[in-house]
């Protein structure tokens, strides 16, 4: 542990040079702007950087990049919060809770309370990238396909918590998502499914359809509903921005939760950010007192699932690191980065080249605390700007999601796929089917498919492989003990909504089951 | 649940089946098994027939005499906040939901598919100045002024971001 300290006190050393400071502060703000923009993740700002960091010496090219990695994870969150428009698919599940808060006119606190939960998370998995990162990927390497497919598999049990009330609808989702999921190129025999356009053969492009079906899909339900946004005037009270320490009190603990799952999925490869922060905000439901506030801007499911998803890029640093294996887009794109500076992504990286790793590492640590900072100071700037324009928000979300599909992959085919997604998530929200099985069964039945297929060619037909090891059964029984407690947990409260409407008990608080007065008028 | 409403859900879930019924009638075609394991057509071949099967359990439901008995319309846990529940700690930063007025949807819908189609022949971002444009002053109801101010404020924005600073070919 000590070791770790002084190599960390070694990468401070190198870092801490007016150069580099600037250098890593305009890497954070680069990377908050390039998160916030509908389309383009930290896939995209490291890969914007890359022709700049080539020129740099080994230590600053890496934190340049490092630093854009966490500043897209603070990016993200902005236009989740403030326009429900997700700048990457981790932040689709900020959206969930950040986007209810913002219209009770509470998002300068969403993004307040998303910010501290960012740098919690952040530092939590710097640390264990700190002292832990050669146990815990040593460890990693043991899951194969039969866990990767049960832990997909476990993310996918988290539909139970995201189908709202009617479970068939959400069951319809999973399914209609998974459909959508096989279009393209199959990973394992190399056939081509439903792909009569040849921009269909890599399938369809995720982020495509969150741009649709959240960003143009709000539009559409905001025009049709006339929605119309009152948040203020401009202003720059403080209390409007800085959370309170009630606010800080409830974030605390799913802060901590969501940092540890972001750490543990962040490390393991295929993984990555969005599984994170589904999983985490699944955990928060679970473990809440008022699940049905859930959806309604509850602060435990927005700062959690940041703190996930911030939790997650040191994490999924670490196999990168100790085994040269990329979990992630950001990370893979990080591995060309380290073999373009003639580093040796692998076990030896940390031998052979320790000083520049650790520089980099430091390098990390204060870009998350310049990040907060940034962040906090900018909340008024955002928010202000965003009630500047309420007026004609709805345009403005168009051009940045039409331009943000088209960046993708710079053709127009993109901008049509966000528009399809547009209206079927306008109609989705429009006849109560929810939208969160569908994009979990979108992110994870790919993978979920390719794990099941390896397996079974791995027990060479034999579907025994699945719980004859001790982690599979694990994660098997947790499975079933999560879907058991959920649905115990359902069948409990609908009880007890039964006896409230017959008068048995008294009512607690009649504000969570009010319904949607659109809903009530028709 | 109004007509309108039902008429809208039969419509997407009509849209559904017609998808899932591509992809069932697709994934006849292709290997069920493949060697020592399932092969490409096994999950698009049990997905499709999932969503047909669910997809007609709820349009009968819907359909059916049982309506009455359906499930109560509870706010969905996804991005569809309801944001009715509980007072609002500011009364000003409530929205104000009205009548529905499906026209707008379809008329935006059209000008954004116009646009990506001008888009294809020219230049991204010109289309797309003309499309918020003509939705701020008529869709929105803003007014000529302030469509053609914030719309080239607009632009000006996304052009230096995208074009000028990312190097994304919008213009």
């Amino acid at each position: 542990m000590l070791d770790a300290l002084n190599q960390l006190a070694g990468g401070f050393g190198t870092i801490l040079t007016p150069y580099n400071v600037m250098l890593i502060f305009l890497a954070g703000m680069i990377g908050t702007v390039v998160g916030a923009l509908p389309g383009l993740g930290p896939s995209a700002g490291i890969a914007l950087m890359l022709p700049l960091a080539a020129g740099m010496d080994h230590a600053s090219g890496l934190s340049l990049l490092t630093g854009v990695y966490m500043g897209t994870m603070y990016g993200g969150r902005i236009t989740s919060i403030l326009i429900n428009t997700p700048g990457d698919a981790p932040a689709i599940i900020t959206a969930l809770e950040g986007y209810p808060m913002m219209q009770r006119g509470r998002g300068g606190i969403a993004l307040g309370i998303s910010a501290f939960s960012s740098f919690i998370g952040g530092m939590f998995g710097l640390t264990v990238l700190i002292f832990f990162a050669p146990v815990v990927a040593r460890n990693a390497i043991f899951l194969g396909p039969p866990e990767y497919f049960l832990l997909m598999l476990l993310g996918l049990s988290t539909i139970v918590l995201l189908a709202g009330e009617d479970m068939l609808k959400a069951l319809l989702m999973v399914c209609f998502g998974v459909l959508v999921s096989t279009i393209g190129a199959d990973y394992i025999s190399g056939y081509v499914r439903f792909a009569p356009l040849p921009e269909l053969i890599e399938g369809i492009d995720f982020v495509a359809i969150i741009i649709g079906l959240y960003g143009l899909g709000e539009v559409f339900h905001n025009l049709e509903h006339r929605v119309v946004l009152k948040l203020g005037k401009p202003s720059l009270r403080v209390a409007d921005y800085v959370p309170s320490g009630g606010d800080l009190r409830e974030a605390g603990a799913p802060t901590v939760r969501g940092s540890l799952m972001g750490t543990v999925i962040g490390i393991l490869p295929g993984a990555g950010a969005t599984i994170a922060t589904f999983l985490s905000y699944a955990l928060e439901k679970r473990l809440s007192k008022t699940p049905e506030n859930y959806g309604k801007g509850e602060i435990a499911g927005l700062a959690a699932p940041e703190a996930s998803n911030n939790a997650s890029v040191p994490g999924s640093l670490i196999p990168l690191i100790t085994l040269g294996i990329p979990g992630s887009g950001g990370t893979a794109i990080m591995l060309g980065a380290l073999i373009m500076f003639g580093l040796q992504p692998g076990p030896l990286l940390m031998i052979k080249s320790g000083d520049v790793v650790w520089a980099m590492i430091a390098g990390l640590v204060l870009a998350n605390v310049f990040l907060l900072l940034s962040n906090i100071l900018l909340i008024p700037l955002f928010v202000n700007l965003l009630r500047g324009i309420q007026g004609v928000l709805a345009s403005v979300v168009i051009a940045l999601c039409v331009v943000g599909a088209f960046s993708l992959a710079y053709s127009t085919f993109n901008i049509w796929v966000a528009l399809i997604f547009g209206v079927i998530g306008y109609l989705m929200r429009k006849n109560d089917y929810p939208t969160g099985p569908f994009i979990l069964a979108v992110v994870l039945a790919p993978l979920a498919e390719n794990y099941f297929r390896q397996s079974v060619m791995l027990g060479q037909g034999r579907m025994a492989i699945f719980w004859e090891r001790p982690i599979s059964v694990t994660i098997i029984g947790a499975m079933i003990a999560a879907i058991a407690l959920t649905l115990g947990l359902r069948l409990l409260m609908r009880r007890r909504r039964a006896a409230l409407q017959t008068g048995a008990v008294p009512s607690p608080r009649p504000t969570p089951e009010t319904k949607n007065p659109t809903e009530e008028a028709e | 649940m109004t007509p309108r409403n039902r008429t809208s859900e039969l419509l997407f879930l009509g849209g559904l089946a017609l998808f899932a019924g591509i992809t069932l009638v697709g994934s006849f075609g292709m290997p069920f098994t493949s060697g020592l394991t399932f092969g490409p057509g096994f999950l698009p071949l049990i997905m499709s027939v999932a969503v047909l099967a669910i997809g007609a359990l709820i349009a009968l439901r819907r359909t059916g005499a049982g309506q009455t008995a359906e499930t109560p319309a509870a706010a969905p846990a996804d991005t569809s906040p309801d944001p009715s529940t509980g007072p609002s700690p500011d009364p000003s930063a409530d929205t104000t939901p009205a009548t529905g007025d499906i026209r707008t949807v379809i008329l935006c819908v059209v000008l954004i598919a116009v646009t990506i189609v001008a888009a294809s022949y020219g230049s991204l971002l010109l289309a797309l100045g003309v499309c918020i444009a003509l939705i701020t002053a008529f869709l929105l109801k803003r007014g000529w002024i302030v469509a053609l101010v914030s719309t080239a404020i607009t632009i000006a924005a996304v052009y230096a971001i995208f074009d000028l600073w990312l190097q994304i070919p919008i213009s």
